[in-house]
């Protein structure tokens, strides 16, 4: 049978169509992401802490959780429904920031990335929260899925961001010593890795890994020992130091006869 | 034959389903933080008559810091300055409140529904939210092992004891990691370790322990402590667990002052403050839950934060 029209009964009250929310125990809903609640953050940049990433060096940064009790974060709450309406960090901030951390701004984002969560670009944001789950922030390079507890880092997306934010000069780019620490290190891991693998092929992956680490810090070294290089001299905002000379012996003074 | 009683033919007398009276709980990770050196050397202070919420925990560098300078007969020996320096934690409020109704608590057949089960709930929530904000910190330490997107290993933990030996930090260290994190340093232990390792007692006594959430064992050592907590890093990547000494975390508490003469409210233990809420109107009975408590990042130097695949 097919139904080509139909006239409107004009007795019954107007209404719309609507659809209840069946929620994530109903067959058509979409289960919520099963992953450990976890509070909203900024992301900091610490000058000591790198890694290598994708073939790159790249900051490990840190957060600063918005929890109520930690270093020294403190909420407002809603006082007629004893709800949490906001945390305010500013002494964790305070305390970041004297440490020498750079506090990266929630809407540092390229605006590309801005549509990767469905953001508008005047309410940019480096978080998001998963559907029907208020209890947990993510950042936006970070993948959960429906109904499991898995987390995965959209890795390509990550490492564009991390370019933004050095290439805008929000953070800097690894110095040289920090780099050559690093590549020694990570040299004596590879050749003690290197070692074990002779016994046991199975290591072979990790160790391709670890050589690709070591080159990665090899050519961000070169590229900032050649681009200081290139530069004019730094001004000389020092004196150079020699411990003094001994000094000559003071005459003994004479006894009067 | 003809009228047998079945199953399908006494609806008037059976119900759709039973309720058992036993329950399992939700996973949950409900362990508590041990009393460990390295956080009960952190306790600064209980606040009560502290005229503040916030403390100033000042760094002093004395007892040993300063070495004695070369001096010389008949001149005046300069000055030394007092190296210092200072955190800050503020103690905040964190309660719950169970209210149930007064035909729930007639029909409850579970059991649960009984203040001596809140009392316990209290008690245990108190630990789970103490430990919930320390893991939230072991993750930010400058001081870092392990590389991204690589399985912790063994050599991760004796880095990570390294760097905190060198920073003159003071034993017994506690180490937090995510299970992923532990698992992945006793496989390596127990896998891919000479004899010194396979075969050291400490070890072969934690490879035993390894299921379940908590505490571990000491490992080289040094004392494992594993929790779901512990946060992401790295947009997801890799687990942020952590390894420190005394003074790395820093917190304190608050005694909550109670009516000796009002039988409803009542501390317990962990400075936990347990009250009953009567609402006769509308027939119902609230359990409060409070606790007031802070913790900070201390000396920077003191803890190692252990990055790795997630």
């Amino acid at each position: 049978m097919t139904i080509d029209s139909y006239e409107r009964d004009t007795e019954i009250a107007e209404g719309g169509a609507f659809v209840p929310f069946e929620g994530p125990t109903s067959r058509g809903g979409a289960p919520v992401t099963k992953v450990d609640a976890c509070p909203p953050f900024l992301q900091t940049f610490n000058p000591k802490r790198w890694t290598v990433m994708g073939g790159r060096v790249i900051p490990l940064l840190g957060r600063i959780p918005f929890m109520s009790g930690v270093n020294g974060a403190t909420a407002i709450i809603d006082r007629t429904t004893g709800a949490e309406k906001a945390v305010q960090p500013s002494m964790a901030r305070g305390m970041a920031e004297e440490k020498g951390h750079i506090i990266i701004p929630f809407n540092e984002i390229p605006d590309s990335h801005a549509r990767m969560h469905g953001q508008d670009l005047a309410n940019k944001s480096y978080l998001w929260k998963p559907r029907g789950r208020p209890d947990v922030t993510l950042s936006i390079y970070t993948k959960c899925y429906p109904g499991d507890t898995t987390l995965d880092c959209d890795e390509k997306h990550y490492l564009e961001w991390i370019e933004y934010l050095q290439d805008r000069g929000i953070i800097p780019t690894p110095p040289a010593y920090v780099l050559r620490r690093m590549l020694a290190k990570m040299e004596q891991e590879r050749d003690d890795l290197a070692d074990k693998a002779r016994a046991k092929p199975s290591l072979a992956p990790l160790l391709e890994r670890a050589e690709a680490d070591v080159r990665a810090v090899q050519a961000e070294l070169e590229k900032v020992e050649g681009t200081r290089r290139e530069a004019p001299p730094a001004p000389d905002t020092g004196t150079a130091f020699t411990p003094d000379a001994e000094p000559e012996p003071t005459p003994t003074p004479r006894k009067p006869r | 034959m003809a009228n047998e009683v079945l199953y399908a033919g006494i609806a008037d007398l059976t119900t759709v389903e039973a309720l058992s009276s036993r329950f399992l709980l939700l996973a949950a990770d409900r362990n508590a933080l041990p009393a460990h050196p390295a956080i009960l050397k952190g306790y600064m202070r209980d606040m009560a008559g502290a005229g503040s919420q916030v403390l100033k925990v000042p760094h002093v560098g004395i007892y040993g810091y300063d070495k004695l300078q070369t001096g010389a007969e008949g001149v005046d020996t300069g000055n030394t300055a007092l190296s210092d320096g200072s955190s800050t934690l503020s103690v905040v409020q964190k309660d719950k409140v169970y209210e149930y109704s007064d035909l729930v608590r007639m029909l409850d057949s579970t059991g649960i529904i009984r203040p001596d089960v809140f009392a316990v709930d209290a008690v245990a929530s108190a630990s789970v939210t103490m430990r919930d904000m320390l893991a939230n910190l072991v993750d930010n330490f400058s001081s870092t092992v392990g590389a991204t997107g690589v399985n912790a290993t063994l050599a991760n933990w004796i880095d990570a004891i390294t760097t905190l030996t060198i920073a003159a930090a003071e034993g017994d260290y506690l180490g937090v990691l995510h299970p992923v994190q532990a698992g992945d340093i006793m496989k390596d232990a127990a896998l891919a370790s000479g004899g010194a390792v396979q075969f050291n007692p400490g070890v072969q006594a934690l490879l035993e322990k390894m299921m379940s959430l908590g505490y571990k064992g000491r490992l080289l050592g040094v004392d494992m402590f594993t929790t779901l907590s512990v946060p992401t890093a790295n947009a997801g990547a890799d687990r942020a667990g952590g390894m420190f000494g005394a003074g790395a975390i820093i917190w304190a508490d608050g005694t909550i002052p109670v009516d000796t003469s009002d039988s409803n409210q009542m501390v317990l233990a962990d400075k936990v403050l347990f009250e009953r809420i009567r609402n006769g109107r509308g027939g119902t009975t609230g359990y409060l839950s409070r606790k007031y408590i802070g913790m900070s990042e201390g000396l920077d130097a003191f803890g190692c934060s252990i990055i790795t695949d997630a």
